[in-house]
C-alpha cells in the first residue's frame, strides 16, 4: 500500500511501517518551547521526577510571547527558561530574536523530512519546507524533553492540488484563507493538509510559510507542502541538505481531495471572529478601520514587507490609523533596516515594534480601543484575541492590509490609485 | 470502572482556548487555580461564579481549538469539570485534556440542557452518558491502551510516575 508523505516521515521516525491511524512512537528531531507554554512543560517536567533530558542539543527555548518582559510576573516564568537552559544546556532565543516558528527555520532546524514539535499549534509552519511540523501541550513537550520521542496517531491526509497561478497582487495570505472558507474551522481536525499540484510553482517561499502558518485554523495536525525545483534551489541557496525529502505514492490513499485553482483566488478577508469566517474582500470594501496589525508569525517576513514596500512606493499617503509594524525576527528587522523598508514604514507613520508575537495574542503591547475595527495580518481574529474584547479583528494579506491602513478604510491595492 | 455525576453547563461550537482562558490573563500567573477566576470570561462574563463543586462542561462542534495552550485543559480541571462532552474535539485540546485528567467524551449533546443532571460510567467496553433530566441515555466506546492508563493514573504526571524510571531511559514512556 502506497504512502502519504506524513506516512513516510512517520515511518522512518518511528523505525517501522506505518499507517494512517496507526498509533506509533516516534523520535522527535527537534522541540521548541517558547515563554507561553516553556514554564508550564518544565513544571509538568519537574513533577514527572525524572530530571533529564534525553537529547538537549534538539531542544530550542524562545522568548517570543512577552517581548520585552512586561512585568516581574512574565520575568519569572522567563527564567524558568533560562535555569532550564543553565541545567539542561539547551539552546535559548532571549527575547527579540524572533517568533519561535521563523527562528527555528533560521537556525535550519526546518528541513524536508524532518519531525518538529512545539508548544505552539502554528508549528504548521514547518511543513513549508516538508517538515512534519506539529503543535502539542506543555505536558506532551515534557514527555519529549524526557525521552526525545513522542507517541502520535499517524493522520490521515487531506490532499490540496494547486492549479493555476496566482493573479496580480493576490499571495498566499489569500489561498490560505479561500481554504479555510473552503473546510472550515474544524475542516482538517487530526489530519495532514498536503499541498501539491503545478500551482505550487507560482507560490513563493513566504507565501507557503503563510498557508502552512494557517493550517492550524482548520485544526489540521501539519500541513506539508511539496518539494519543487523553486524548494529546492531555495536549499540550495540556504545550504540546507533535502537529500532526505519525500513525495507520496501514486496509490498513497488520501481522505479527501482539494483542487483549488490559484487563478480563482480573489483577495480575502476574514471577518470576526473565526479566520474561516472568511469572504472576498471586494464584499467589505469601504468598513472603516482604526487600526492596522502588520507582521507575527502569518505574515512577518521580508517577502511580505517587500510587498508592503511596492504599495508604499506607490504612493505618498501616510498611514491614515495607528499602523503597528512587527517583523517576525532580528534577522527580518536587520533586512528590512538595509533595503531601506524599516525607514520608508516609519516616514510613513508607523510604529515598528520589538520582534515576536506583538499584539496579536495580546501577550505584547499594543492593545485596540473600544470600538476599534482593527485590521491585521495574523492568524487569529477571536473575541478580545488582542486584549480588548470590545474590538473586532479583520484579517488580510499584507498588501490589503497596509492599503486599508493608508486610506482608513478596506481597500486594496486599485483603490489608492483613485 | 468510573463515575462521575454533575450538572451540565452548556456552550456552543468552536470553544476556542483563548475563550477558555484569554492570553492576556498569564502576564499575572499560569497557576489554574488562579486562572479559574477568568474562565470563559470573554464569552460569559462572571461564568466563574456560577458553579462550585464537581460539573460538567457540555459543548457543540471543535472545543478547544485554536491555541494549543494546556493552561486551557488545566483551568477547565481547576474548575472542578473532570469531563468534558462535546460533539467533537480539537485534537490538542483532546490530547491536553487526556494528559491532565480530564474525560473527553465525543457525543451528541444537541439535547442536553443548561443545569440538567448528568451521569457518566465507564467500564472496559463503553462509556454512558445519563441526561436524567431528559431520560436519555448516550453510548460511546471507551478509551483503551494507553489513554485509559493515563486517565485512571489521573494524568500524565502520575502515568510516568508510575510507568517510568530514571535507570530504564527507553522504557515504554508512551508509546
Amino acid at each position: 500500500m502506497g504512502k502519504t508523505i506524513v506516512e513516510k516521515v512517520f515511518s522512518k521516525k518511528s523505525h517501522s511501517d506505518v499507517h494512517a491511524g496507526d498509533v506509533i512512537t516516534a523520535e522527535v528531531d527537534t522541540i521548541m518551547m517558547n515563554d507561553a507554554s516553556g514554564p508550564l512543560a518544565i513544571d509538568f517536567f519537574e513533577k514527572m521526577g525524572v530530571c533529564k533530558v534525553a537529547h538537549p542539543e534538539r531542544v530550542v527555548a524562545i522568548i517570543d510571547h512577552y517581548v520585552p518582559c512586561p512585568n516581574s510576573k512574565v520575568a519569572q516564568l522567563q527564567q524558568m527558561l533560562f535555569s532550564f537552559k543553565d541545567k539542561y544546556g539547551i539552546k535559548l532565543i532571549p527575547s527579540g530574536g524572533g517568533i519561535a516558528h521563523q527562528v527555528l527555520d533560521e537556525l535550519k532546524c526546518v528541513a524536508p523530512g524532518k519531525l518538529i514539535v512545539g508548544c505552539d499549534s502554528h508549528s504548521t509552519t514547518h511543513g513549508y519546507l516538508g517538515s512534519v511540523g506539529i503543535g502539542i501541550g506543555a505536558s506532551d513537550l515534557a514527555c519529549s524533553l524526557i525521552s526525545g520521542e513522542l507517541w502520535f496517531k499517524v493522520p490521515e491526509t487531506i490532499l490540496v492540488k494547486l492549479t493555476g497561478s496566482l493573479n496580480k497582487g493576490i499571495c498566499g495570505k489569500d489561498v490560505a484563507l479561500y481554504l479555510l472558507k473552503k473546510i472550515g474551522g474544524d475542516g482538517a481536525n487530526y489530519k495532514c493538509l498536503e499541498f501539491t499540484g503545478s500551482g505550487l510553482a507560482s507560490l513563493s517561499m513566504d507565501d507557503r510559510r503563510t498557508i502552512c502558518n494557517l493550517a492550524a485554523e482548520s485544526c489540521a495536525k501539519c500541513a506539508i507542502m511539496s518539494i519543487d525545483d523553486k524548494a529546492k534551489q531555495y536549499m540550495d541557496c540556504r545550504g540546507i541538505d533535502y537529500s532526505d525529502f519525500s513525495v507520496s505514492d501514486s496509490d498513497a490513499i488520501y481522505a479527501k481531495e482539494i483542487e483549488i485553482d490559484l487563478s480563482k483566488v480573489p483577495c480575502m478577508l476574514s471577518l470576526p471572529s473565526t479566520a474561516d469566517n472568511a469572504v472576498p474582500l471586494a464584499e467589505k470594501k469601504g468598513l472603516r478601520i482604526d487600526m492596522a496589525v502588520i507582521g507575527t508569525c502569518t505574515n512577518g517576513r521580508i517577502g511580505d514587507f517587500e510587498e508592503i514596500d511596492r504599495i508604499l512606493s506607490k504612493t505618498e499617503k501616510k498611514f491614515a490609523v495607528e499602523t503597528l509594524v512587527i517583523p517576525a525576527s532580528a534577522e527580518i528587522y536587520s533586512q528590512m533596516m538595509e533595503r531601506g523598508y524599516a525607514k520608508k514604514l516609519i516616514d510613513r507613520g508607523a510604529m515598528i515594534l520589538p520582534p515576536g508575537c506583538g499584539p496579536c495574542c495580546g501577550s505584547s503591547p499594543g492593545t485596540p480601543r473600544d470600538g476599534f475595527n482593527v485590521i491585521s495580518t495574523a492568524n487569529r481574529n477571536f473575541i478580545g484575541r488582542m486584549g480588548n474584547v470590545n474590538s473586532y479583528i479583520y484579517l488580510a494579506s499584507p498588501s490589503s492590509v497596509a492599503c486599508s491602513a493608508l486610506l482608513g478604510v478596506i481597500s486594496t491595492e486599485e483603490d489608492l490609485d483613485v | 470502572m468510573f463515575e462521575y455525576s454533575g450538572k451540565a453547563y452548556c456552550f456552543g461550537d468552536n470553544i476556542n482556548t483563548d475563550y477558555i482562558i484569554s492570553s492576556r490573563r498569564k502576564k499575572d500567573t499560569i497557576n489554574p487555580q488562579e486562572l479559574v477566576k477568568y474562565i470563559m470570561e470573554d464569552i460569559r462574563p462572571g461564568f466563574s461564579k456560577e458553579f462550585s463543586g464537581k460539573n460538567i462542561l457540555v459543548a457543540g462542534e471543535n472545543f478547544g481549538c485554536g491555541s494549543a495552550m494546556e493552561v486551557a485543559a488545566q483551568v477547565v480541571k481547576s474548575a472542578g469539570f473532570d469531563v468534558v462532552l462535546a460533539k467533537s474535539f480539537a485534537r490538542s485540546f483532546y490530547r491536553n485534556a487526556i494528559n491532565n485528567g480530564i474525560i473527553p467524551v465525543e457525543i451528541d449533546t444537541s439535547d442536553i440542557k443548561e443545569n440538567d443532571n448528568l451521569r457518566v460510567e465507564m467500564n472496559d467496553t463503553t462509556i454512558t452518558v445519563s441526561d436524567l433530566n431528559e431520560n436519555r441515555t448516550y453510548t460511546g466506546p471507551a478509551f483503551n491502551g494507553k489513554v485509559k492508563d493515563i486517565l485512571l493514573s489521573g494524568g500524565i504526571v502520575n502515568y510516568i510516575k508510575n510507568n517510568f524510571s530514571r535507570d530504564s531511559h527507553k522504557e515504554d514512556l508512551h508509546g
